[in-house]
């Protein structure tokens, strides 16, 4: 430790190889959180944007559902429902004939690449014959919506999020209504087409404070806008959950499918109604972790009555062609079952978070809604039975199916579910662990540490205090979310990823820490000395090791 | 809420219209007798109601568009389907013929359609664009196998309701009920006291409702 204070005198932003030494000192072989057996889907997106900058679709389990839906009807064949029969036959038909009208698409759609380059070849010819013909570009507006744009309050706003067909009509704004930016989102995608001529690709300016982020997907341009602390890349992993929502709403063929047979198809009317998803996912992005370390956040449990509630769910909901089981309290995993050999991705999970979170409509009855989740299956959707299982309406339990015929029997496991987690007070349980708030930073007994982002790569989980004092206004936690973007970024440079940074800044002391087993975020206060800010950080893990059976899902359930 | 072991329901009705009509306003108004601002539903909802001896099944569902792939789900051996349009918006009630006629079809055959118009509330008679006269000739023509004298009798099945005054919510959905589980003489007599005991119910809750309001 001695030799370390030449290194602590001169606090200034140091990086990677001078840290080497100090590396030596961390205790690389505690990783809290680890888990052998894979819990979520842990393909990491930040690495897939890296290779994938170029346009496409990145899926795991394209035609899951197809297939899944295939087993179905093999099994049913003596199903007595004719209807029913129908229905499945209509399904996989559609399917099929997805697919058909894919290919034409390009001559062989069954691999990803190919699609790639379809949609890229098709994106290319759709620009060179378009722009004149554009209508909004041509457009004169009016005075009034000339003055709205020019409100100091629109422009004010901190992050734009913008989504524009490739024809240039408006489909969504975060703020103000999109039909009132038509000429704005005509510039936007003149600029888009100007480069795509030259067979290139625009991906982002900077202008001033502001940083526009441009993201191009089957037909859609996404549009970014910033002055916060976002990184391109950090702008563009956030455009690819706005996609996610789109495909999670419309699934990939149909958006695919829809402007292959009218280019200039008006895209908000199959998304009506979902506005309010793609707000309240903007604002859990500004709030929410997760989303930026593609990771879930699980309640703090005691494992024996996470245990008691997965097994619950695999006894009580073992039903044919349910996909996954979870229970999700406060935007929180509480447990989660699957079917073997299929994973979640985390930003699935966030997806069906944001379903929830955003609506209120499933506090009052059962619903059952259809969705798709990009990561699973883009190509088709899932049935999900959400239903509540407490009367605070804290605890909602989602099951998802491949069988739109479920419903009925999803509600009777609902039924068996509720009453043994009432009978072992497992559901009291989760409501006392919602009323503690998590964690204090203090719990973790290290002096001078504000605050931290602890995320296990091997089971894409995370863990945090909450947020107390001097991060308890939300300006203040702003500030701090814009910390970790800083951090975040810097560690995940593309050009020079580090495994270790100490930043000292105004007001915090940062240290950024990656293995291959985790990413760890630390606040310190600011006068912090590296020496001693390694060593709270051995000391943070050592704690979070010893709460790991409480923080974190450590074991898959399957059906 | 309750949910007890296993649940058949005699009667499945179904509730159908454009986005922001009113439906789940009209469906709480009837379930738990109050009004209240109601956020828009997802995909399809589910609510269970004793009525006399019989068990009904509501299905709420969502205006959008994008949820037409559900409709053959909750409309195969629906007894009946609300029809909702919004008595302000003569679009949503063209929407009733060119959007919902071919949904239907999964339905029982012999299903009942009544054509309900809501927020009767907001509506100025002298203004109004789609009559009474029009919503009932409609009602008429969806339901061929009502024969004249049933309709003298009962009336068409056409309601012009508002679920924030609570006005002819109750009568719509007793229409439906008397005429897809019509009781006996002899049950009706045995069930009335269940029947009214819903009702005092519904009246009760209300006015303590309106008491914690004053």
């Amino acid at each position: 430790m001695a030799t370390d204070h030449r290194e602590a005198e001169q606090p200034v932003n140091t990086s990677d190889s001078d840290f080497q030494e100090d590396v030596e000192f961390v205790e690389t072989n505690c990783v809290p959180g680890k888990c052998n057996s894979a819990v979520f889907d842990t393909t990491d997106e930040l690495d897939d944007l890296t290779l994938n900058l170029a346009n496409g679709v990145i899926q795991n389990h394209r035609g899951t559902i197809t297939s899944l839906i295939r087993k179905r009807a093999k099994r049913s064949n003596t199903l007595k429902d004719e209807e029913a029969d129908q229905d499945l036959a209509n399904s996989i038909a559609s399917e099929e004939a997805n697919s058909i009208e894919q290919s034409e698409l390009s001559s062989e759609l069954s691999e990803d690449e190919n699609v790639k380059n379809g949609l890229e070849d098709l994106s290319l010819q759709d620009t060179e014959s378009v722009p004149e013909e554009s209508p909004s570009v041509t457009l004169i507006p009016s005075s009034s919506e000339t003055d709205y744009v020019n409100s100091l309050e629109w422009k004010q706003q901190k992050k734009h999020i913008f989504i524009l067909s490739e024809s240039g009509k408006p489909i969504y704004s975060r703020h103000g209504s999109e039909d009132k930016l038509v000429t704005v989102m005509g510039v936007m995608q003149a600029l888009v087409s100007f480069v795509q001529d030259d067979k290139d690709n625009l991906r982002s300016i900077v202008a001033g404070d502001h940083t526009f982020v441009f993201m191009n997907r089957d037909h859609l341009t996404f549009v970014g806008v910033t002055r916060g602390r976002e990184s391109t890349q950090q702008m563009l992993l956030q455009l690819t959950y706005m996609y996610n929502q789109v495909i999670s709403v419309l699934t990939h063929s149909t958006l695919v499918r829809t402007f292959k047979q009218h280019r200039n198809f008006d895209l908000r009317r199959p998304l009506s109604g979902a506005e309010k998803f793609f707000d309240n996912l903007l604002n859990l992005m500004d709030v929410e972790p997760g989303l930026l370390l593609t990771s879930v956040r699980c309640l703090p449990l005691d494992s024996s009555v996470r245990d008691i509630v997965s097994q619950t769910i695999v006894q009580h909901a073992k039903v044919k062609d349910l996909v996954f089981a979870l229970i999700i309290a406060q935007n929180q995993l509480v447990a989660l079952v699957r079917m073997k050999r299929y994973y979640l991705h985390p930003m699935d999970l966030h997806l069906i978070i944001n379903l929830i979170n955003a609506s209120e409509s499933f506090k009052a009855a059962e619903s059952w809604t259809p969705i798709c989740l990009p990561k699973f299956d883009a190509t088709g959707f899932l049935q999900a039975y959400v239903s509540y299982l407490d009367e605070e309406c804290q605890s909602c339990l989602l099951l998802l199916s491949v069988d739109i015929e479920a419903f009925y029997t999803l509600s009777e496991c609902r039924a068996k579910i509720k009453e043994r987690l009432d009978r072992y007070n497992a559901l009291t349980a989760i409501g006392n662990s919602l009323q503690r708030h998590s964690y204090s930073v203090q719990q973790c007994s290290i002096g001078d540490l504000r605050h931290f982002l602890y995320k296990a790569r091997s089971t894409a989980q995370y863990t945090s205090p909450e947020l107390g004092p001097p991060y308890n206004t939300p300006e203040q936690q702003d500030r701090l979310f814009g910390l970790y973007h800083f951090l975040h970024d810097k560690v995940h440079s593309v050009s020079r990823p580090l495994k270790l940074l100490y930043h000292v800044g105004k007001y915090e002391t940062l240290l950024g820490w990656v293995t291959q087993g985790f990413e760890l975020y630390a606040v310190f206060g600011p006068l912090v000395t590296k020496n001693v800010a390694i060593h709270a950080v051995n000391k943070l893990l050592r704690w979070i090791k010893r709460e790991e059976d409480r923080l974190f899902i450590l074991s898959s359930v399957t059906f | 809420m309750s949910q007890t072991g296993k649940r058949k329901a005699d009667l499945k009705v179904i509730i159908l219209g454009d986005y922001a009509v009113g439906k789940t306003s009209l469906i709480c108004r009837y379930i738990d007798g109050k009004f209240q601002k109601q956020d828009s539903t997802v995909g399809a909802a589910f609510f269970f109601k004793p009525w006399g001896p019989y068990n009904i099944a509501v299905w709420d569902t969502a205006g959008d568009e994008r949820y037409s792939g559900l409709s053959h789900f909750y409309c195969r051996s629906a007894g009946a389907a609300i029809l909702a349009f919004d008595l302000n918006s003569p679009k949503t009630f063209e929407s009733l013929w060119a959007r919902f006629g071919s949904i239907l079809e999964a339905a029982n055959e012999d299903c009942l359609k009544v054509v309900v118009g809501t927020k009767s509330d907001e509506l100025d008679q002298s203004t109004r664009d789609v009559s009474a006269e029009e919503g009932r000739r409609l009602a008429l023509e969806l339901n061929p196998e009502l024969d004249q004298a049933y309709v003298e009798r009962c009336g068409a099945p056409y309601f012009e309701t508002s679920a924030l005054k609570n006005e002819n919510v109750t009568e719509m959905f007793e229409y439906i009920f008397q005429r897809c589980l019509p009781l006996s003489a002899e049950q009706q007599r045995r069930f009335k006291g269940k029947v009214s005991t819903i009702d005092l119910l519904e009246e009760s809750s209300e006015g303590g409702g309106r008491k914690k309001c004053c």
